[in-house]
């Protein structure tokens, strides 16, 4: 019953108003610019491809850097406060990645469904699987990565050193040990069959929900969260 | 003047201790240290030049240049959320200085982590080679990584030093990141040509000249020597104009 309680005990519109909607009107502009550039700037085959590759490439990042910043305990003035409440951190932090991912899904699938308008190149789910999975495993890590460390810029570091290694290096890394595939954040479709790349995306988000569960826990430990880890544990003697 | 001096080397001295103390900068050098080493290696066993796989490859100046605006974009940012510009502000002490300050600091922890590395990468140069001519391995430094690395930060610590949290500084330290990003990979010679705006990143287009793709084509030649007095002065230029305006804000925020 106390369990079922905690359901009431939400606070959407002031965690709408905290985690704000300027990420998303940004990604909202860089995927419509790069859709237009990919789309209509550039010409010849690698349009195409590009064209499906903008959201992917733009959302999971600002998802990630977003994700950083939801709960920093080094930035959050009122975390005494927050503590105090009857309600657990780790409601607070899914609150806000719940309306994050609302925000930022909602700007991937308009952009998904221009691009199903305009290239009819493939299927609804293949779209939709190319930002999704990243995008989980993205905050997962960044989200992680912030609580573990209380600062959010080096969970904003991590994840854009994630982002760009998979980007920029991701193929490669699969020429030389192709076993790692499972954790290659942007497989492409026709890298191998449909399986593969189901189970490549489901991998990818397994692993951002395990983050997010291990993150919400961290968040649970009190001293931890106020004054560090090792600090907590030489108070605590 | 004296009291300016001393109150500059104060916020200068004590932005390097914060900025050492919570390593992210550090670590953004020691990671940018690891894949250079890493790909300097590689290069060396497959019997290449150690030199060119030590600064001419990619990945470690990708790193560099995403990595970096993140992480000191709250350099300013940070003061104004933990209530600490109110303070300053009761000190006899110009937004001038602390600017320039901060930006001091923010430069003299790169300046001093990319001299250390590359002292280490020419010793281990030494190591493996023997005898060279160190006037053509310390160029990608001089006039590449070096000013590179100060234009991003200085440029990110300037263009987030209005944001009210340092969760906004980052996100602008953020696009600046991808910008900067955009650019480099983006800034062939045709662009340049076309005299675009984007260009004016003084060392985004010495990075490319000189360590990318042509310092391999042309083994080393200052070839592109040529471009320099117009890439410095676009630099300082763009330089002293965001500087300019941020001080401008700030007074104007003063005021109010």
């Amino acid at each position: 019953m106390a369990r079922l309680k905690r359901f009431d005990q939400t606070a959407w519109k002031i965690n709408v108003r905290l985690v704000g909607w300027i990420p998303a009107i940004g990604s909202a502009v860089t995927v419509a610019f790069g859709l237009v550039m990919a789309n209509f700037v550039m010409q010849g085959t690698s349009s195409q491809s590009l064209t499906t590759r903008v959201i992917e490439t733009v959302v999971p990042l600002v998802a990630g850097l977003q994700s950083a910043f939801l709960l920093s305990p080094d930035d959050e003035v009122p975390l005494e406060l927050l503590l105090s409440c009857p309600r657990s951190l780790g409601w607070t932090l899914l609150e806000r990645l719940v309306i994050m991912m609302i925000l930022l899904g909602s700007v991937a699938l308009v952009g998904n469904l221009v691009i199903l308008i305009l290239l009819d190149y493939e299927g609804v789910l293949t779209v939709i699987l190319r930002w999704l999975a990243p995008c989980i495993c993205l905050s997962g890590t960044t989200l992680f990565t912030t609580q573990l460390t209380r600062q959010g810029s080096f969970g904003a570091l991590l994840g854009t050193l994630m982002w760009g290694g998979m980007l920029f290096g991701g193929d490669a890394l699969l020429t030389r040990w192709e076993f790692l595939w499972p954790l290659h954040v942007y497989l492409q479709p026709n890298h191998g069959d449909s399986t593969r790349y189901l189970l490549n995306r489901g991998t990818l988000t397994l692993i951002g929900v395990i983050l997010v569960a291990l993150a919400i826990y961290l968040s649970k430990d009190e001293e931890r969260m106020l004054i560090g880890g090792s600090q907590a544990r030489k108070v605590m003697g | 003047m004296r009291v300016r001096l001393s109150q500059l080397a104060a916020v200068a001295s004590y932005e390097f201790v914060i900025h050492w103390r919570r390593r992210g900068l550090s670590l953004v050098i020691v990671f940018f240290a690891a894949i250079s080493l890493m790909n300097g290696l590689a290069f060396w066993v497959l019997k290449r030049d150690l030199f060119v796989g030590f600064l001419t490859t990619d990945p470690p100046l990708i790193l560099l240049i995403l990595t970096m605006p993140i992480i000191v974009a709250d350099t300013i940012p940070k003061d104004r959320q933990f209530v600490v510009r109110e303070l300053l502000h009761s000190l006899p002490m110009s937004s001038g200085v602390y600017l320039i300050g901060k930006l001091l600091g923010v430069w003299i922890l790169v300046f001093w982590g990319l001299s250390g590395l590359a002292w280490l990468f020419e010793l281990i140069g030494w190591l493996l080679h023997g005898s060279y001519n160190l006037s053509i391995t310390m160029v990608p430094w001089i006039l590449g990584v070096v000013p590179l690395a100060l234009f991003i930060s200085g440029m990110s610590v300037l263009l987030s030093s209005g944001q009210p949290t340092r969760r906004r500084a980052t996100f602008v330290g953020g696009v600046f990141a991808l910008f900067s990003l955009f650019i480099f990979l983006t800034a062939s010679g045709s662009l340049w040509q076309a005299k675009s705006v984007a260009h004016a990143g003084i060392s985004l287009y010495l990075q490319r000249i000189y360590l990318g793709r042509t310092m391999i084509d042309y083994g080393f030649s200052l070839y592109s020597l040529e471009h320099l007095p117009r890439v410095i002065g676009i630099g300082i230029v763009l330089g002293f104009l965001v500087w300019l305006i941020t001080w401008s804000w700030m007074q104007w925020k003063e005021r109010q």
